[in-house]
């Protein structure tokens, strides 16, 4: 009798940790993961914001030295304050990104599984055709027509990226209305509404919380993709995507311009790639081995 | 059958929402020619000032028929200039399926059969960076090594941009049969011309396949290692047939189902990346075509590429169907 006295969520916590640390690669990625959202959070502190608009010509194209670690650009700035700069910009868009995505997948989702019928018939085949063009090319196509800037840019990625959300909740929605609970909550008088925001969503949203971890590695790179394609923001707000697009025109002459952001997008990706991995390990209990 | 035709009405929809309804639907019909007299003309053909209901019937009649826009950058109608850079995607992405099956199939069986040792770990580290690496900088980074760093070095290296070498074509001239350059110097003969087009397809459909490499390695591992667990195979083996049959002839067929079922998403990747592979290296596809639009504001040509891509992608939807009938008896449609 004296294991109840302990606490089960501790125990759940030490054990989550057990396997994060056990698979060293996701402990690599976890680590990284973190480290680069407390960049992307103190970034400004890291670095001076005014780095983007001093100019510094007689210092152009360096290549990395002890004063410059990643050499400077075609206007003399340093390299390594544009790229944590950027990255601040990269990991807030990813995460808005994420998150929009989430919420509208989640709400459509549950609700579409939930109420069933003729919406739900007519949400799936939506989310079909979401699923017939390739993200990246839907996202250029959505981004073209909302025009340039960077919330456009935005915007458009997460127009691809909520029916995979709605996809995975609403299956999950369609085996959990079957419970008992849910007939027991009705037959209480409470609202569907309610009943889908307070307890189906809930008991439901573990696999898009992995899903959603899972993505957010290959968020960023549409997101650098099409920024270096020309969508997003302005010279006066980098982004690692932008600074490639920048970079490649030195390539021969400055490789160092090209090599480092897309390594530093490289880094962040697998990085977040590999916490996905690792989250899925903790949540998923058919993974637990 | 139906579903092809019900999606294919659905990216329509999406497409004529984007270009319609979200843009200026007289921007995708106006011509270089067009005068401000023939606007009220160009209104009524179209039914631009009618319900949207009609406007989309209209405009799905008018996409039958071939009618796609016109495209003010390229000065010709969107679906002609859509056309002539079709094949160079093509070859692109052919070549790209190519490094996929040599080796993205084969490294799996092998990482596989060699399960958690060091080529295990290799594919692994290879298929975990493939799908984070963003594919317009690996091909800067290609360029950067196998073009200028082999040059410098004196060693043989591989051209950086473009689809062959257009001062040397004015020597051999390319014959135009298919469209593309490898195919039609290999057709005609023209060996010098097919050595350079097949050169200079070597990084750029490389660095379009690096990502779809890791999928299909990946799967063809896992799916290998489960059918090597059963029982035929111990039968297979205990029959005394060579370690090269058992695998060959009896595993790799019905492993190679789940392979089939992600190639889809694979086909994806490699439509998805090509703007950016094509960009990066000067290849005269359709991508760098709707990329170069996006600077130009050419939004009838982004359009057209974007429901060119989605009707390829259906259809490589359709192949990979067929092929799983024909590995997989047991489904029928």
């Amino acid at each position: 009798m004296k294991r109840s006295n302990w606490s089960p969520a501790i125990s759940e916590l030490k054990f989550a940790g057990h396997l994060i640390v056990r698979n060293k690669l996701v402990l690599v990625g976890t680590v990284i993961a973190v480290a680069v959202l407390m960049t992307a959070t103190f970034s400004t502190l890291l670095v001076s914001p005014a780095v983007i608009v001093t100019i510094d010509l007689p210092n152009r194209l360096q290549p990395p030295s002890i004063t410059h670690w990643l050499g400077t650009d075609d206007y003399g700035r340093d390299l390594f304050a544009m790229i944590i700069l950027s990255t601040r910009l990269d990991v807030i868009a990813m995460l808005e990104i994420v998150g929009a995505g989430v919420t509208i997948g989640v709400t459509l989702g549950a609700f579409s599984g939930f109420l069933g019928g003729k919406l739900d018939e007519a949400l799936m085949r939506v989310t079909d055709i979401f699923f017939s063009i390739p993200g990246l090319i839907l996202a250029l196509a959505v981004a073209a027509a909302l025009g340039p800037g960077l919330n456009n840019l935005i915007l458009a990625i997460i127009v691809v990226q909520w029916p995979g959300y709605t996809r995975i909740l609403r299956g999950q929605v369609l085996a959990e209305k079957q419970r008992l609970y849910v007939d027991a909550l009705r037959a209480l008088g409470i609202g569907k509404v309610r009943v889908i925001l307070r307890h189906i969503i809930p008991n439901t949203i573990y696999p898009v919380i992995v899903q959603c971890t899972l993505d957010l590695g290959g968020v960023i790179l549409t997101f650098a993709s099409l920024s270096f394609l020309g969508f997003g923001g302005s010279p006066l707000t980098p982004d690692l995507g932008r600074l490639i697009t920048a970079g490649q025109l030195y390539i021969f002459q400055a490789p160092w311009l090209t090599a480092f952001p897309g390594l530093a997008i490289l880094i962040i990706s697998l990085a977040f790639n590999l916490m996905g991995d690792g989250i899925r390990d903790v949540l998923d209990p058919r993974l637990r081995r | 059958m139906f579903l092809l035709v019900f999606v294919l009405i659905g990216v329509t929809i999406i497409i004529f929402f984007l270009s319609q309804v979200l843009m200026d639907p007289l921007a995708l019909y106006l011509t270089d020619k067009t005068t401000q007299a023939a606007i009220p003309a160009i209104i009524a053909h179209y039914h631009l000032n009618d319900p949207w209901p009609i406007r989309y019937a209209v405009y799905l009649s008018n996409l039958v028929r071939g009618d796609w826009g016109f495209s003010q950058s390229e000065s010709e109608p969107v679906l002609s200039a859509l056309s002539q850079r079709f094949p160079a995607t093509i070859e692109l992405t052919t070549a790209s399926i190519l490094w996929i099956l040599v080796i993205g199939i084969p490294a799996g069986i092998i990482s596989a059969l060699k399960n958690n040792k060091a080529p295990d770990h290799i594919s692994r580290l290879v298929a975990l960076t493939g799908v984070s690496t963003p594919v317009f900088w690996l091909g800067l980074i290609l360029q950067l090594v196998f073009f200028y760093y082999f040059a410098q070095l004196g060693l043989p290296h591989l051209p950086s941009s473009g689809i062959y070498d257009t001062t040397l074509a004015l020597e051999y001239p390319v014959a135009t049969i298919t469209g593309l350059p490898v195919l039609d110097t290999l057709i005609t003969g023209n060996w010098v011309m097919f050595e350079d087009s097949l050169a200079h397809l070597v990084l750029p459909s490389f660095a379009l396949a690096f990502v779809s490499l890791g999928i299909i390695m990946r799967i063809t591992r896992s799916s290998m290692l489960e059918v090597l667990r059963q029982d035929y195979i111990i039968l297979a083996r205990s029959k005394g047939l060579p370690e090269r049959v058992v695998i060959y002839r009896h595993a790799l067929k019905n492993a190679m189902i789940p392979t089939v079922t992600v190639a889809g998403l694979a086909i994806a990747g490699l439509l998805g990346g090509a703007p950016l592979t094509e960009t990066v290296f000067g290849w005269p596809g359709m991508g760098r075509l709707a990329v170069d639009a996006i600077g130009r504001n050419d939004a009838p040509l982004i359009m057209g590429f974007t429901l060119i891509t989605a009707l390829m992608l259906v259809l490589a939807n359709l192949v990979v169907d067929i092929l799983y009938g024909y590995l997989d008896p047991r489904i029928k449609y």
